[in-house]
């Protein structure tokens, strides 16, 4: 009985307490690393389900029809046109449902109401444009 | 009584297991597959560069001129102009392509087709929305199907039909739909 605690000897504790702490480090070293793939997964799904180009490239094109249409540079009937070539292209390409509808609000101001709904993703805007 | 001279190699024992289980889980856990269901990250990289260079191409110079976009798109690509533009200036740094002596070397092949809208009276009681495209700038190397490819659309701006143009593509002033397929071959 003497003779076993005579050979533990208990010098080494402060090596085997570091050693407990640098695996509790690493574990949560590999906890973080371990995220990082999703997190760039569930980032790139986000950004591809989201149609930010989309919307930004037709919000445009509506508006600088309305404007046009309100200085007068494009008859009423022109402007429809036009924008039957943007709701068209739209939904048989991007399979996207996007009106627009331009309102006098104001002198030299104009409400454009546009909605674009692509099934996944719907967005409403009431934008005022001034030309 | 009990004898407790062993509890040392007792609690050795125990912490001895608590590391294993640590390192089988950190082994297991750590490993990351990379399946084909993940390449959508590089996909929306490519997505995002391409509906970028689009829009660059599809913003003018100042408020005089038209976009080169627009310019393209109104002459059908005539000279050709459009791949290089796209690929060579804003794809690809102008001095890699410039390193290159031909542009099969390319791990990134683009084709182009603008779509447009007109309306089909051949039945005059029943008009029919149409919308058609033609090709704007071919590929290098035909798409195979099995890459993974994006496409990227910006509108743009025609001021009238030019001869260049299918038959179909009405007189007047219109919007197109430019659309560019990027996959990496």
């Amino acid at each position: 009985m003497e003779g076993l605690s005579e050979r533990m000897k208990e010098e080494g504790q402060w090596i085997v307490l570091m050693g407990f702490l640098v695996s509790i480090g690493i574990f949560f070293l590999a906890l973080i690393l371990n995220q990082s793939t999703i997190v760039g997964q569930t980032t790139a799904e986000g950004v591809l389900e989201f149609p930010k180009n989309d919307l930004q490239d037709v919000r445009a094109q509506l508006l600088d029809l309305a404007r046009d249409k309100s200085r007068g540079t494009l008859t009423s009937g022109e402007e429809r046109r036009i924008g039957e070539d943007i709701e068209n292209l739209t939904l048989h390409r991007k399979s996207a449902i996007v009106y627009y509808s331009i309102g006098e609000w104001a002198a030299e101001n104009r409400l454009v109401e546009i909605h674009y709904n692509n099934g996944v993703f719907e967005y409403d805007e009431t934008a005022n444009i001034k030309y | 009584m009990v004898n407790t001279s062993g509890q040392l190699y007792t609690m050795e024992g125990i912490s001895a297991g608590v590391i294993m289980i640590l390192t089988a889980y950190l082994v297991l856990g750590s490993t990351s597959v990379y399946t084909p269901g993940d390449t959508h990250i590089t996909d929306m990289q490519l997505e995002q560069v391409g509906a970028d260079i689009l829009k660059i191409m599809d913003t003018p110079a100042n408020l005089a001129t038209t976009s080169e976009l627009e310019q393209i798109v109104a002459t059908c690509d005539n000279p050709p102009r459009f791949h290089q533009l796209f690929w060579e200036t804003y794809l690809m740094s102008g001095e890699i392509a410039a390193q290159r002596t031909t542009r099969t070397g390319s791990s990134i092949i683009t084709t182009a087709m603008v779509y447009y809208h007109y309306t089909d009276r051949t039945d005059p009681l029943n008009p029919k929305m149409v919308v058609k495209g033609f090709q704007l700038s071919g590929p290098i190397i035909p798409y195979s199907g099995s890459e993974p490819g994006v496409r990227v659309t910006r509108h743009v701006k025609v001021p009238g039909k030019d001869p260049c143009m299918p038959a179909d593509v009405e007189p007047r002033q219109q919007v197109m739909l430019v659309e560019v397929f990027l996959w990496k071959a």
